[in-house]
């Protein structure tokens, strides 16, 4: 454990550095490549021209256009990205085996024991940097530390294009000036938490009893006390990506919703495309979980645990209707997004003694068969397909949803939480 | 209202109630509240969720009859830390002032109009049941009724007659448990055909306050009343229709095994660490010629076990995989020695029993692999 030498490789505004790549016109202009069009399109990465004025991820597009008028507005290709996450993740692997990818545009590498074989760290870091400039044509920044909190801290300290390194001596004291929002596992209201504790930077952080922590944040300050100190434990894991740990989908609506109905459908819509996942990858689940953003970005997530593992959408759809039913308040509802967890291979499970449980999932298997040959929309949930209901969908938020202009369904973010 | 009363009768009475009116943070603050209503030469106290009601009586010296309602877990906690024999109580300006030896007390409260109405029912053709009985065989089924409201049909547990017996169900639609009690009273035809199902939840209401003396049960379309002097508990049925469970109770078995009922659960009991996590399989053979039957799990985290017993093992070898947790609920709550374990195959229910005790039914479905 003592001793480790991790690097974190962070790509440098990873959409935006590959869609200038592929088109030398957008090459030193600021662009901003978004999930899909619409009212709500949110900003995925905005490029270091766009960002030096002041763009962030995760903006809402017309705010970044606001800021930044002249930037020209990319609809992001994911399949392109993921090809250059893999391509990547092949350079990384022929310094060391334990690469954990982190996100698709981050990566883990574990090189304690190949500085024989490729020299010190930051010669490790430079020849990384050179061979992803080389082949990819990309720029990263790198960070490296003693474990992976101060790596991934580091990488942000130097961008783009850079390389910091942290000596495991200068741990803790080097990361205690930055405000306690920079470290890891901080958002927003855990900053809000902690500056009511008067914790500001995270040397506070460090110097606030860690049992008061424990107590009002439970094993979560405890840990967050301990990255204080610098202390990270984990390892790096490179089959951590290989479990898929939750399966989810979130809509944003292009159109602020109050109609119950519609809530419901878009619940049941997203439900039946998490179903469609986990039974492609062979998976039920037992946690379901229901995240809902209103129009005033008052974000609310609540979930429940079922007695057994499912996959059937009615089943997760009905659970996470009833979770939406409990918790809403009647505020306009911007996003919606259901997910499953605590997942198990389906192999197994228990029989029901008033509903033929085999019986049914022969017919799924059935349905299953007929949409891997036609596609996922030629059989749907009833509730899903009446045709008066789509009309009505169309008139009220404007946008189709047929099969032929799928292309079309607006800001859909496919997310695999690995 | 004004009246004095022995401080142990006002305890019995505000005790058969508080836990109803402190058990639910309601978002209607006179649910936390007793009903008082004082009557010539009784206090009456009265409590509700909304899905139950739960009343019962003292008795008293009522000067002054009329009604108020207070805060019931602060009404209970006081009573029992006074040391006077003799409490009198009084409405005074929206206050309710207690008089004892140890000083006087007031506790703020609300008035009775705000209460809500509780459901009136008319005690007529009704039935009686012994407490003892009945206790036990809510308790029997309870345990399998997991109260989801996701489906409202086996939320509760089913209450029906046939013949001179009352029949209790309850299920979570893995497994089954169903007794039946006899019914004292002589009129026969009381439920009828009728099927009703009262909220799980109120059942284990039920049981917190319920004696063993007799208990009269009296039904509506909407709502059941059990009668034990002087309480009563009204709840209200669930509007649904009960699976129609007989059709799945097998009659034909293909394997039998009696076995050592303590034997048995800790066999299982010494096997369910290895099940998996989440599945709680553990896989049950059934081996006629060797007189055994072999219990295992296997979790690729923590191990594997085999553990053998002893059995008496009639039929066709055979084997299945159950909830380690549904089994051992059946068997602990099953009365008697022996426990005889009938199954047909992998995916059919299996039945649960005692000779001792015919009038339980433990019926439960295995894990298919």
């Amino acid at each position: 454990m003592n001793n480790r030498t991790i690097v974190l490789i962070d790509m440098d505004a990873f959409f935006a550095q590959i869609e200038q790549q592929h088109n030398p016109a957008l090459q030193g202009k600021p662009i901003l490549v978004v999930g899909g069009p619409g009212r709500h399109a949110v900003v995925t990465t905005a490029s270091y021209e766009a960002k030096r004025l002041g763009v962030k991820s995760a903006m809402a597009l017309h705010q970044a256009l606001q800021i930044c008028p002249h930037a020209l507005t990319i609809i992001g290709n994911p399949d392109k990205y993921i090809d250059y996450c893999f391509r990547l993740l092949n350079i990384y692997k022929e310094f060391t085996d334990l690469v954990e990818p982190y996100s698709v545009d981050e990566a883990f590498l574990d090189i304690t024991h190949v500085q024989r074989l490729f020299g010190t760290p930051e010669q490790i870091g430079r020849k990384i940097k050179q061979r992803v400039k080389q082949e990819l044509d990309l720029t990263c920044s790198i960070g490296i530390g003693p474990n992976k909190l101060i790596a991934k801290m580091a990488a942000e300290w130097q961008k783009p294009d850079g390389l910091v390194i942290v000596n495991p001596e200068q741990v803790p004291k080097i990361i205690w000036s930055f405000p306690v929002e920079e470290m890891i596992g901080v958002g927003p209201r855990m900053k809000i938490h902690l500056n009511g504790l008067g914790i500001k930077t995270i040397e506070d952080l460090a110097k606030y009893p860690g049992y008061m922590l424990k107590a009002k944040f439970g094993k979560y300050g405890e840990i967050l006390h301990q990255f204080a100190w610098g202390i990270d434990t984990s390892v790096v894991d490179p089959k951590s990506f290989d479990q898929i740990k939750s399966v989810g989908h979130s809509y944003t609506m292009p159109k602020d919703v109050t109609d119950l109905e519609l809530i419901k459908w878009y619940i049941y819509w997203l439900s039946s495309k998490v179903a469609r996942r986990l039974e492609k990858e062979g998976l039920a689940g037992r946690t379901i979980h229901l995240s809902v953003r209103s129009a005033d970005f008052n974000d609310f997530g609540v979930q429940t645990s079922i007695p057994e593992p499912t996959n059937y959408p009615q089943k997760i759809a009905s659970v996470a209707y009833e979770l939406f039913l409990k918790n809403y308040i009647g505020k306009s509802v911007r996003l919606l997004g259901v997910s499953v967890s605590n997942l198990s291979s389906q192999n197994q499970f228990q029989l029901d003694l008033f509903y033929d449980k085999p019986k049914m999932a022969q017919v799924l298997n059935s349905v299953a068969q007929v949409k891997n040959k036609y596609g996922d929309e030629i059989i749907q949930l009833a509730m899903i397909l009446l045709q008066n209901k789509k009309r009505w969908v169309r008139q009220k938020v404007g946008c189709f949803l047929t099969n032929r202009e799928k292309g079309h369904v607006f800001a859909e973010n496919v997310e695999l939480h690995r | 209202m004004k009246g004095s009363f022995l401080r142990k009768n006002l305890i019995t009475g505000i005790n058969k109630i508080v836990h109803l009116a402190s058990s639910e943070k309601s978002s209607l603050p006179i649910l936390g509240n007793v009903l008082l209503q004082a009557e010539k030469g009784f206090l009456r106290f009265v409590a509700t969720n909304l899905e139950v009601a739960i009343e019962t009586q003292v008795r008293g010296k009522i000067d002054v009859p009329g009604s108020f309602t207070a805060p019931a877990s602060l009404f209970s906690n006081h009573l029992n830390f006074l040391n006077s024999e003799m409490v009198s109580l009084e409405v005074k300006g929206g206050d309710l002032f207690l008089e004892h030896k140890n000083g006087q007390t007031k506790i703020k409260g609300l008035p009775a109009d705000d209460f809500p109405i509780i459901p009136r029912l008319e005690k007529i053709g009704g039935f009686n049941v012994s407490g003892e009985e009945f206790k036990k065989a809510l308790q029997q089924v309870v345990i399998a009724c997991s109260g989801s409201e996701i489906r409202p049909e086996i939320s509760g547990i089913l209450f029906y007659q046939k013949e001179n017996k009352l029949f209790l169900v309850g299920t979570d639609s893995y497994r089954l448990a169903e007794k039946s009690i006899k019914i004292k009273s002589e009129a026969a035809k009381i439920i009828g055909e009728k099927r009703i199902i009262v909220p799980v939840k109120n059942c284990q209401e039920l049981l917190r306050i319920i004696e063993s003396t007799e208990i009269e049960i009296f039904f509506s379309e909407a709502q059941i009343l059990f009668t034990q002097e002087p309480t009563n508990i009204i709840s209200r049925l669930v509007q649904a229709e009960f699976p129609n469970y007989q059709e799945i109770i097998p009659s034909d078995f293909k394997t039998r095994a009696v076995v050592d009922k303590e034997e048995l659960i800790k066999t299982i009991r010494g096997a369910s660490p290895f099940s998996k996590t989440g599945i709680n399989d553990i896989f049950i053979e059934f081996l006629p010629e060797k007189s055994k039957i072999v219990v295992s799990s296997l979790n690729s985290q923590t191990g594997e076990a085999r553990l053998e017993i002893k059995a008496d093992v009639f039929g066709k070898k055979n084997s299945l995989s159950f909830n380690f947790r549904y089994i051992l609920e059946g068997l602990t709550n099953l009365v008697g020695n022996e426990v005889s374990l009938k199954i047909i195959d992998d995916s059919s229910p299996a039945v649960l029993q005692t000779s001792e005790e015919k009038e339980f039914l433990y019926l439960l479905m295995p894990i298919k692999a």
